[in-house]
């Protein structure tokens, strides 16, 4: 197809015009659906069906029959984006670069070819990729993560690498860097009957009280990981060669499960141990460096506000320290516990 | 040692402080930091304009935490009272990086060469 343009923008609020113009494209036959992320209402419209195919799955829990008035409008399209600069910039610029101006803020990844752009102000986004064939596996298992930073922060709500899962006495926000056991747990939890929000990316809000949200009800996981979950390799949507994960589909497996959102009682630093460790409270702090970091450093522009809502959790909630040992049943044992203390 | 005017923290560093700990993050490396109380102390007394002292100076200069007007960056030293520093994350920026990029003030990553 031809591009949306066929003169370079310039400046990030014609690159928005150029990315939202270019899904008009005639050759498109575009599809859109209702969602709800967080409380914020959202339409997402996707120029073609494999597109859809390869990112709304992930999302498909999200979905809602009718939205509200007036809800964020994402864009999702791929194809030539002739005169789009970054992609001149490649040779000097190979790592991911983030602009903001104004009203719009972007992420442009050279090495995989996409863009996510926003305008906060008329609170509509765009996500464009070169190609099919170039969207990542972890874009497939959890798509748009840069648009919902942006668009939530107004709820406010911040997008955090973490996992949560609860029981009707409420949730636990599990933090902490990738292999601490989030993932693990999530899926531990899950397979003894709780309630799951995210084994990696959830949204945080702290209306009345800190309170975790369902984006995605997909995973990217190990073989060995899935193996906790009696049946969950029949719900294996994709494997890529040379990805040593997969990814699941988790909300078409125990979708009864998968709960938009959880009041949190407690946040737990996570670690895998040899032997199972009793819940020890930490200091607020402690937490904090495991969670403020990731979450500010990943996800830019919309940082105030990210920074705003997890520091109102960390200060409101009681933090733990849990060791989890081998045996998978060790999780939910141990944050049941913790929720015990915590409420 | 600088005067009270000539350190300044830059946008990149965001810090927060919880009891007596301080997180200190630099988002242009991705290093963190863990601040005890005493540290936490200075730390506060620096973002209303007192005068760290020279070690601590010399330090957070070296870390990018503190800039100096017309000063040079600083030489690597050991962190001073009791912080803590965690560069695992450093690790993640160089293999995925994220950078603000605006070259011409346009709000876009316009090639400046092209």
């Amino acid at each position: 197809m031809e591009g949306g343009r066929d003169a370079a923008p310039t400046g990030a609020d014609a690159v928005f015009e150029a990315a939202w113009a270019g899904f008009e494209h005639p050759s498109f036959e575009p599809s859109a659906a209702a969602f709800s992320f967080a409380g914020t209402p959202c339409r997402i419209s996707v120029a073609d069906d494999d597109l859809a195919r390869a990112l709304l799955p992930a999302i498909s829990r999200r979905h809602v029959a009718a939205l509200e008035e007036h809800p964020v409008e994402l864009r999702v399209w791929s194809g030539p984006f002739p005169g789009l600069r970054p992609l001149d910039l490649d040779a000097r610029t190979p790592s991911t670069s983030m602009t903001r101006t104004g009203d719009v803020v972007s992420v442009f990844d050279p090495t995989h070819r996409n863009l996510s752009i926003y305008d906060r102000r008329e609170r509509r986004g765009v996500w464009w990729t070169e190609s099919l064939d170039a969207i990542p596996s972890w874009e497939r298992s959890a798509p748009f993560r840069h648009l919902f930073h942006w668009m939530l922060a107004d709820a406010p709500a911040a997008v955090l690498h973490a996992a949560s899962v609860g029981t009707d006495v409420g949730g636990v926000l599990l933090v902490g860097p990738g292999g601490a056991g989030k993932s693990t747990a999530a899926l531990a939890c899950v397979d003894a009957g709780w309630r799951y929000v995210a084994d990696d990316y959830c949204a945080l809000r702290v209306d009345e009280t800190p309170t975790a949200w369902n984006l995605y009800g997909t995973g990217k996981l190990t073989p060995s990981s899935a193996g906790y979950l009696d049946g969950l390799d029949d719900a294996r949507i994709e494997v890529r060669p040379g990805d040593d994960k997969s990814i699941y589909d988790l909300g078409s497996h125990r979708g009864a499960q998968v709960t938009e959102h959880l009041a949190l009682r407690a946040i737990v630093v996570p670690s895998l141990s040899p032997t199972p460790t009793d819940p020890i409270p930490l200091a607020a702090g402690t937490a904090a460096l495991s969670l403020l970091p990731s979450t500010l450093l990943q996800l830019p522009g919309a940082r105030p506000a990210a920074l705003a809502v997890v520091t109102t959790a960390l200060r409101s909630l009681p933090v733990f320290s849990v060791g989890f040992g081998p045996d998978r049943a060790d999780a939910p044992r141990q944050l049941a516990r913790v929720l015990a203390h915590a409420v | 040692m600088a005067s009270t005017g000539s350190l300044s923290i830059p946008a990149d560093v965001v810090s927060e402080t919880f009891d007596e700990t301080t997180v200190v993050i630099n988002l242009a490396n991705g290093r963190y930091y863990s601040f005890p109380a005493e540290a936490t102390t200075v730390w506060r007394g620096l973002l209303v304009g007192e005068v760290p002292a020279a070690d601590f100076t010399a330090w957070a200069l070296a870390e990018g935490l503190v800039i100096q007007e017309g000063g040079s960056p600083g030489t690597p030293c050991e962190p001073p009272l009791g912080i803590a520093v965690f560069d695992d994350l450093s690790d993640l920026m160089l293999a995925d990086p994220i950078h603000d990029v605006d070259y011409d003030g346009s709000g876009w990553a316009t090639d400046a060469s092209a």
